[in-house]
């Protein structure tokens, strides 16, 4: 610790901190634009220019180190005038149209103007122009010649989101920042340079227009996109959504969110969006009161319970519903006599259910995850399916740590890998069992006989460091999933570190401490529809995107006597179901999510539910009510939220313990494999309707993607259509090449319309010449 | 002292002469009062009445739908809707003041930052019905038109002290 | 100047070579390390006793920059050599490269040995490709006699040198820019601290100097710091290359002593063109404080001497005007200048070097404003000093000394929109 005085006030700093740090949290303001606490030091903005004591010229508080007895000035004539200096240089070539300009309001150059710009100027000359670029759907680059060329944009890519697409080009005042070679900005945390611009140059594309900062509200909510829980600011006007925002929280988010997070909610007022209940009548949908459709529906229960049996119905919700309506789900189910309740659609391998008794999670904070030595990434598309833990890790490679991968696909994770075995999922777990064989051999002095690749993973593993083994959305989804699960904790337990699963959805943990599961009774989500009921209760689901097995699930929904869905958008649902319920996403209804680290969250609804949508919570209790079960009289989600963990001791549920499980390899199956991750702008249904979304490279037409010797062997050029079919279905997409696949597996994504004719994620697939 | 100056004062009728005289001032003095509406005051350019939505010579409109005018107005009277136009150019779509809400500050005006809306010298305007007073976009462009010629001079006028 | 130090091989017909070198006692001073094993310490004191300071414009003290470099590092070190010499009126150099490059590549490696560097990069500027042929030519031909690569001179030396062409950016003759350039990245200059010292090529610490600089190393090795320190006058040791051009009948390079009479450069540069009046100076490349030729006419070219009468020594390029120059139009030259080489890394200079250049553009031509002048000197203060490296401050001070010697020049051109010359 060392002291400083800056203005006149002393100040106790650690060594190595830089004045605009230290002043910063002595609560003493700089003005600055190129600086930021989470990116490198660039000092090339001038603005934060301090006097300090001794210096013969002002110096730039944000690349100055403090050091002892230093006295800083922020505010002597010397500093206003390098400051104001600075300030009108940054004018001169600055365009004077604050009035259009979708960062006015909230803009550094126009709130620091207010306070070191002239009344007028005394630049004469012509000013620059700097022409508009196209970045792709989410960030606008029309305007650039607002840039102050203060590279936050360019450090942000180059050290947080892992690629440098965007640059500083040219010399002096031609110097502008653009892409390379007009390319898009395509990384999964574009949408963070908007908010790091300190000026109107990199703007929301979606947002153009559309408001002025000072017309927003801003409510707080929680991401519903995936597990991390991300804190976010939804900002309305006229009971619509029109922007969202990360909020700084940094134990989950930083200060950064996904483009998912911050661009899905385009997705919320889609033309497809249900806004009155409906009955299909005679084959013909009908628009029908509340009262009549929740009738139909509570008598239709009635019927089949009372007549084919109770536990000839089946409930079904996606693990991005909230707390509250996962619980009253399954109190509804289990009012009616049936324990048929799951919200795991996606998996496949539910042999851990009896085998552990809490619920799974990360297995650590996530800013425990910063501070990792050596992690084990175990089936994830850890860039796409988790952008910021992504970028987290990313960071932590930084530091040094080390990260090691066991995947069946070889995407780009944009951070330095330290080593990384790539097999097919059939061999997933043996590549897992060689790691635990390894590390058992490093541990106990054996002679090493596993691959060398799993020995180097051991070693990393064992670096005596904090060590982590990670089970992605992959190895969740996985036939083997429990066998993964197993492997894994022996692996944390050998390596004295920590193991978890990086939650699929936003209520993966949620759904676990609200019971959505079955209980020993009951069918989970794979077995309800491998064996079809007579009547489904559907929360959020599109049987044919969300489900492990879309072609079982459509044949199931369409077997099925009775499909009650309670979902926001008219999707396929139409097809199959008896009764349409409108619900509001989570932008439009109050209720709580658990992220992935157990931390138990509560949102409120930011606009009115659109049309005569309502939350599911309440159709829920309604129907409770209806079929006179008892429990069902809550006035408030709080109410039902305090009921569903009334007891519960969450931190002390969270447990991925799991009591011994054989791991045995399967032999390897014939024929092609099927690889399959849900695409990042496919994973549910507000990302699914959110046009800019969908028009970004991630949001592509999947394709088959195999090795290219594969390729050969079909005799299939790169680009041709082929037919890829599993079971009954069969889907036309084009081949693509991708040499870093295992031979043997042909990747295609799911939760996309064009391959959900196909079955199930994992086994086999074949594909043809078309 | 003071009891016989007020007596002298009462007895020779000073104070009636004093307020006749302000009389006979006036009554030869000139005249301020006008016979309205056949005679009319004079009013300063910056007189503040009937607004208008201004257009530039080419025919473009000149307001951007920046909303710093209903942002700036106390009275709440101006309610603005804006949009991309086609050439990607920002505009109103909806630009609507509430005559029987506004209170004739000028703030809007003032806070225009391309001269769009404009206060002009307009007071003899009625409406028949509540909503008469309620004018849109159209019709504030329709003023703008009316009196473009008056506007762009009061406007010259007053350049020098802005 | 009887003997010339650096230019010592010029009365051959092929000076470059290395035969040519050897005959004038080449290589002798890294020889004579290797053999006695001098110290580093010994060699950096030589260095320090004499007096030889930074030939590439700031004038730092050559020893004691080596003295920065850490003696205990694991790890790769680094030896640059700057020969971007990109300064307007500077060109040097470029003939040391072309003319005597093996006493370059001499010095560098008793710079390299003492410091205990193994690699080791040339930075040539980008418009001479004449001159990165020859260094590569020498540079091969002192790899084949052994004076680079493993086991220098049979000793376990082990040191190569290589030549990288830049691209002729002016700013990449800035140490830090001229390092990013040679890591493959744009060329902006780093923000300082960490210095190269610390933290320089790749991260390494790193010693950065100029051509001339290290070619002076040989000559203090075989006779000693003192003996160069005693060529020229107190705190500017030794000698130094001093490059005239502009109106002068005989421009060109001159070797002569540190502390030499300007009266005298001047005649052996066959004094102003024409027989016509001397004007002004600028004594040290572009980037220097004017100075009227009648106070230049009583100067000594030292450090001290310049810096007294307002200006500085800088490269030691002296631009020589006569009457004839238009000092306006001089300067709009030289703020054009400064005008495209800026970086535009930071605002000050990327905004303030265009705004300067346009202010003096439109004096020049006939739309000079009064209150332009006072306008001109505040930008500069707000430019000089306040930037990354010292472009700011380069493209600030012809501006200031243009307008302290020349304001009345500037404001007839204001008021009667033309010359007065």
């Amino acid at each position: 610790m060392i002291n400083i005085e800056i203005d006149g006030k002393r100040i106790e700093t650690e060594n190595g901190t830089t004045v605009i740090e230290a002043a910063h949290k002595a609560g003493i303001s700089i003005p600055h634009f190129c600086y930021h606490k989470k990116l490198s030091i660039a000092a090339n903005c001038r603005m934060c220019l301090v006097q300090v004591e001794k210096a013969p010229k002002p110096l730039p508080a944000c690349a100055t180190p403090v050091t002892e007895g230093m006295k800083v000035f922020t505010a002597s004539e010397q500093a206003v005038k390098a400051q104001k200096g600075v300030m009108e240089f940054l004018l001169v070539n600055h365009p004077l149209d604050c009035p259009i300009c979708d960062q006015g309001g909230e803009c550094m150059l126009q709130d620091m103007s207010v306070g070191y710009g002239g009344g007028a100027s005394r630049y004469h000359e012509e000013k620059r122009t700097v022409l508009s670029k196209d970045i792709g759907p989410l960030v606008s680059a029309e305007e650039m010649s607002r840039c102050i060329n203060c590279t936050r944009c360019v450090r942000f890519g180059a050290e947080i989101a892992g690629q440098m697409e965007m640059g500083q080009a040219f010399r002096g005042e031609h110097a502008e920042i653009m892409t390379f070679v007009s390319g898009t900005v395509n990384s999964e945390l574009s949408g963070n340079m908007i908010d790091l611009c300190p000026v109107g140059a990199l703007t929301s594309k979606p947002f153009r227009y559309k408001a002025r900062s000072w017309e927003l509200s801003r409510r707080r909510s929680i991401s519903a996109h995936d597990s991390l829980g991300t804190s976010l600011a939804v900002q309305t006007k006229n009971n619509h959504v029109l922007r969202v925002l990360p909020i700084e929280n940094e134990d989950i988010n930083e200060c950064w969110l996904s483009d998912k997070d911050r661009f899905a909610y385009e997705g919320l007022n889609s033309a497809e969006r249900l806004t009155k209940p409906m009955i299909k009548q005679d084959g013909k949908w009908q628009e029908v009161e509340w009262q009549v459709a929740l009738e139909y529906a509570a008598n239709g229960l009635r019927h089949i319970a009372n007549g084919a049996g109770a536990e000839q119905i089946g409930a079904l919700a996606t693990a991005n519903s909230t707390l509250e309506e996962l619980y009253l789900l399954q109190k509804l189910m289990r009012g009616i006599g049936s324990d048929n309740v799951d919200f795991r659609l996606r998996q496949s391998d539910f042999s851990a259910d009896d085998k552990q008794q809490g619920t799974p999670w990360l297995g650590m904070p996530i800013a425990d995850i910063s501070r990792l030595d050596s992690v084990l990434i175990v089936g994830s598309f850890l860039r796409k399916d988790h952008p910021l833990l992504a970028a987290r890790i990313r960071q932590a490679v930084k530091k040094g740590a080390q990260a090691n991968i066991i995947h069946s696909v070889d995407d780009d994770l944009l951070m330095k890998v330290a080593n990384k075995t790539i097999v097919a999922p059939d061999a997933l777990v043996a590549a897992l069992s060689q790691v635990a064989q390894a590390l058992d051999a490093e541990k106990n002095g054996k002679a090493q006989t596993a691959s060398a690749g799993a020995v180097a993973i051991a070693k990393s593993l064992s670096c005596g460091g904090c060590v982590a083994v990670l089970l992605g959305n992959f190895a969740q989804q996985h036939p083997q999933a429990a066998q993964l699960q197993a492997l894994a904790q022996q692996i944390a337990a050998l390596s004295n570190g920590k193991f978890g699963f990086i939650g699929e959805a936003a209520n993966s943990v949620g759904g676990y401490l609200a019971h959505a599961t079955p209980g020993t009774k009951g069918l989970n989500a794979a077995s309800m529809l491998a064996t079809p009921r007579k009547a489904y209760v559907l929360l959020n689901v599109e049987a044919e995107l969300d489900t492990a097995n879309p072609q079982q699930a459509i044949a199931a929904m369409q077997s099925a006597d009775l499909v009650i869905a309670m979902s926001a958008y008219k999707h396929h649902a139409t097809s199959y179901a008896d009764v349409l319920l409108p619900i509001a996403p989570f932008t439009e209804t109050s209720g709580t999510f658990v992220s992935t680290e157990g931390r138990v969250q509560s949102f409120k609804g930011a606009v009115k539910p659109l049309g005569e949508a309502r939350p599911a919570w309440k159709v829920l209790r309604v129907l409770g009510n209806l079929l006179k079960i008892s429990g069902f009289d809550q006035d408030t989600s709080e109410a039902v939220r305090d009921e569903a963990l009334k007891g519960v001791d969450v931190a002390a549920k969270l447990s991925n313990t799991i009591s011994a499980i054989d791991t045995n390899a399967v032999s390897a199956a014939g024929g092609l494999q099927r690889v399959s991750d849900v695409p990042i702008y496919a994973t549910d249904a507000v990302v699914r309707r959110s046009a800019p979304l969908q028009a970004t490279v991630d949001a592509a037409t999947p394709q088959a993607w195999l090795h290219s010797e594969e390729l050969k062997k079909l005799g299939v050029q790169v680009g041709a259509t082929v037919k890829v079919s599993q079971g009954q279905g069969s889907v036309s997409i084009a081949a693509a090449a991708d040499d870093k696949l295992p031979r043997g597996v042909v990747r295609v994504a799911a939760g996309h319309a064009a391959t959900a004719a196909l079955g199930a994620m994992f086994g086999t697939i074949t594909v043809e010449r078309a | 002292m003071e009891k016989i100056a007020h007596f002298f004062k009462s007895f020779l009728l000073i104070e009636l002469l004093k307020g006749m005289a302000v009389t006979g001032k006036h009554l030869f003095s000139h005249k301020i009062t006008v016979h309205y509406p056949e005679e009319k005051t004079p009013q300063s350019f910056r007189f503040r009445g009937l607004h208008a939505q201004r257009r530039y010579a080419n025919g473009e409109e000149r307001c951007i739908g920046c909303k710093l005018c209903e942002a700036v107005c106390p009275a709440l009277a101006i309610k603005i809707e804006v949009a991309e136009r086609s050439d990607g150019s920002r505009r109103t779509t909806q630009y609507d003041i509430d005559l029987t809400k506004c209170i004739f500050c000028g703030f809007c005006e003032e806070s225009c930052p391309v001269d769009a809306i404009v206060e002009t010298r307009v007071l003899e305007y009625h409406g028949e019905k509540r909503g008469d007073l309620y004018y849109t976009k159209p019709m504030l462009l329709a003023v703008g038109e009316k009196h473009e010629a008056q506007i762009a001079k009061d406007r010259a006028s007053d350049a020098k002290y802005r | 100047m009887s003997t010339p130090i650096i230019f010592n091989t010029l009365h051959f017909d092929q000076p470059w070579t290395l035969e040519n070198y050897l005959k004038v006692g080449g290589y002798k001073a890294l020889r004579k390390v290797l053999a006695e094993k001098m110290l580093p310490e010994a060699i950096i004191a030589e260095v320090k006793a004499s007096g030889l300071r930074g030939r590439g414009g700031a004038g730092f003290p050559t020893g004691l920059k080596w003295s920065f470099m850490p003696r205990n590092y694991q790890g790769d070190k680094y030896l640059v050599c700057n020969s971007d010499e990109g300064e307007p009126g500077t060109c040097k150099d470029r003939d040391i490269l072309r003319y005597n490059p093996h006493m370059l590549i001499e010095g560098m490696a008793i710079a390299a040995y003492t410091m205990s560097v193994k690699t080791g990069y040339n930075y040539i500027h980008g418009e001479i490709f004449e001159a990165y042929e020859r260094m590569e030519a020498a540079c091969e031909e002192a790899r084949k006699a052994g004076y680079l690569g493993q086991n220098i001179l049979g000793s376990d030396f082990e040191f190569d040198l290589h030549n990288h062409l830049g691209y002729g950016a002016y700013v990449c003759g800035e140490e830090t820019a001229l390092l990013e350039s040679i890591e493959g990245k744009k060329g902006q200059p780093r923000f300082k601290p960490p210095f190269p010292a610390t933290f320089g090529l790749y991260g390494k610490p790193t010693t950065i100097n100029n051509t001339e600089t290290f070619a002076s190393i040989p000559y203090i090795i075989n006779n000693g710091g003192q003996q160069f320190a005693d060529l020229g006058v107190p705190n500017s040791g030794g000698i130094k290359l001093f490059s005239v051009s502009g109106h002068v009948n005989n421009p060109g390079n001159f070797e002569v002593p540190m502390g030499t009479p300007f009266k005298t450069l001047l005649e052996m540069a066959g004094g102003v063109r024409g027989g016509n009046k001397l004007k002004a100076v600028i004594p040290g490349g572009s980037s220097m404080p004017v100075l009227p030729g009648e106070i230049m006419m009583d100067l000594n070219m030292d450090f001290d001497s310049i810096q007294k009468a307002g200006s500085y020594l800088g490269t030691g390029a002296i631009i020589v005007m006569d009457e004839t120059t238009c000092m306006v139009k001089a300067l709009e030259r030289l703020s054009y200048f400064y005008f495209e080489e800026s970086c535009g890394q930071c605002t000050p200079c990327r905004e303030g070097t265009g705004w300067l250049y346009r202010i003096v553009h439109r004096i020049e031509h006939g739309e000079g404003r009064p209150e332009d002048l006072d306008l001109l000197l505040d930008l500069c203060n707000n430019i000089a000093g306040r930037t990354i490296c010292a472009l700011g401050d380069a493209a600030a001070w012809p501006v200031q000394g243009f307008l302290k010697h020349y304001r009345k020049e500037f404001e007839y051109h204001i008021e009667h929109k033309r010359c007065l010359v």
